[in-house]
């Protein structure tokens, strides 16, 4: 039988793996037969998200993003990460940046450093990543980058200027990079969550406490709060040849945000 | 800097394998090499040697030999 999201043979790199929707999509990708290179920051949670992949040759690597800021011994040392991930020819078919950080914070309390962290680990490291996949010697031709945003890009909450920012930025930067890599068809999309149940969705609850965050977001959302998989299975179609003639998108698998 | 690093930073801006460019290619039987990376070309200027090339000394670049040259510090 046809099973048109088949990744078997495919070679995805997957940050922010070691928790919620990178974890999810890890794991999900490998069930449908890809090869899956993880990182994040925490090497004992990658290492828990690698033993729950079915199949073998999965590998690993750990790295802050916040390093990225301002240094470029970490930028060189990317690109050198790259030479890792690609040893012996091998190519990737897939990159999906799930790797983010919340943050809540008043405009008059948002230091300018705080705004940078946010920045470089939801935006500028999607960015850095990007261009270096987009390295003929390090991704096949025809392959897939996807950026995980959020519907608050266009749907904002007070209060949440670095991180709405930093995704609405991903929104913008996504079809630009999609016309630069067309000559390749290389297809560049975003998916925008509403509320997923994940940690950062807990720690969102714990900061926005007393005012009862789990049901106010189950209301926004005809079908309330989606579960990780539920974003990991667009992650496998957008990987996937099913998602041929998507390129600049912002796909949303939001339970219908009102 | 050496030649080799040099011939290495041009096959980086110009996305090509390090193998495929050597100093005596001629410029326009490259088909990387074209305004996209003539652009990338001045940016690595200015980043590995801080130099601002004009427009007319890019125009009189006729092989990647004549690039090379105008890595210098
Ligand atoms: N949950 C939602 O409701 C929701 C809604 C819309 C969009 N999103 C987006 O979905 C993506 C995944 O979020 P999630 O809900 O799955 O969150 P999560 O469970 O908190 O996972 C976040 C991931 O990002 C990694 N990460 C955080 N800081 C990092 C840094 N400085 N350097 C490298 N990696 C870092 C974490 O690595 P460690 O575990 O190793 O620290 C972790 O793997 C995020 O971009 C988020 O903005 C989430």
């Amino acid at each position: 039988m046809k099973n048109p999201m088949d990744l078997s043979n495919k070679y995805i790199l997957i940050t922010g793996a070691s928790s919620g929707i990178g974890k999810a999509t890890a794991i999900y990708c490998a069930e449908l037969g890809a090869k899956v290179v993880l990182m994040g920051r925490n090497t004992e949670k990658l290492l828990e998200t690698k033993k729950l992949l079915p199949g073998e040759d999965h590998q690993f690597f750990a790295m802050d993003f916040r390093t990225l800021l301002g240094n470029s011994v970490r930028r060189d040392y990317l690109s050198e990460l790259f030479g890792q991930i690609t040893a012996g020819d091998r190519k990737l078919d897939g990159f999906v940046h799930c790797a983010g950080i919340a943050s809540v914070m008043p405009l008059k309390s948002l230091t300018i450093e705080r705004l940078h962290e946010v920045m470089s680990v939801n935006f500028y490291s999607f960015i850095e990543m990007t261009r270096n996949y987009l390295k003929k010697k390090n991704s096949n031709d025809g392959s897939s980058i996807i950026g995980i945003s959020s519907v608050l890009a266009v749907r904002p909450r007070e209060y949440e200027l670095a991180y709405v920012a930093s995704k609405a930025a991903m929104d913008a930067a996504v079809p630009v990079i999609a016309m630069e890599s067309a000559k390749r068809r290389i297809r560049v999309n975003c998916i925008a969550p509403g509320s997923v149940n994940t940690e950062m969705a807990a720690n969102m609850a714990r900061e926005y406490k007393n005012q009862n965050f789990q049901e106010k977001q189950k209301k926004q959302s005809i079908f309330g709060w989606q579960q990780p998989e539920d974003i990991a299975k667009v992650c496998a179609f957008l990987l996937s040849d099913a998602s041929r003639a998507f390129t600049a998108q912002v796909l949303r698998p939001d339970g219908g945000y009102r | 800097m050496t030649n080799e690093k040099k011939l290495e930073l041009l096959a980086e801006t110009m996305d090509l394998e390090a193998e495929d460019i050597t100093a005596d290619k001629v410029l326009s039987d490259i088909e990387e090499w074209d305004s996209v990376s003539a652009i990338s070309f001045i940016a690595m200027l200015d980043d590995e040697f801080g130099k601002t090339i004009s427009a007319g000394d890019l125009k009189r670049c006729k092989t990647v030999a004549d690039l090379m040259e105008q890595m210098e510090e």
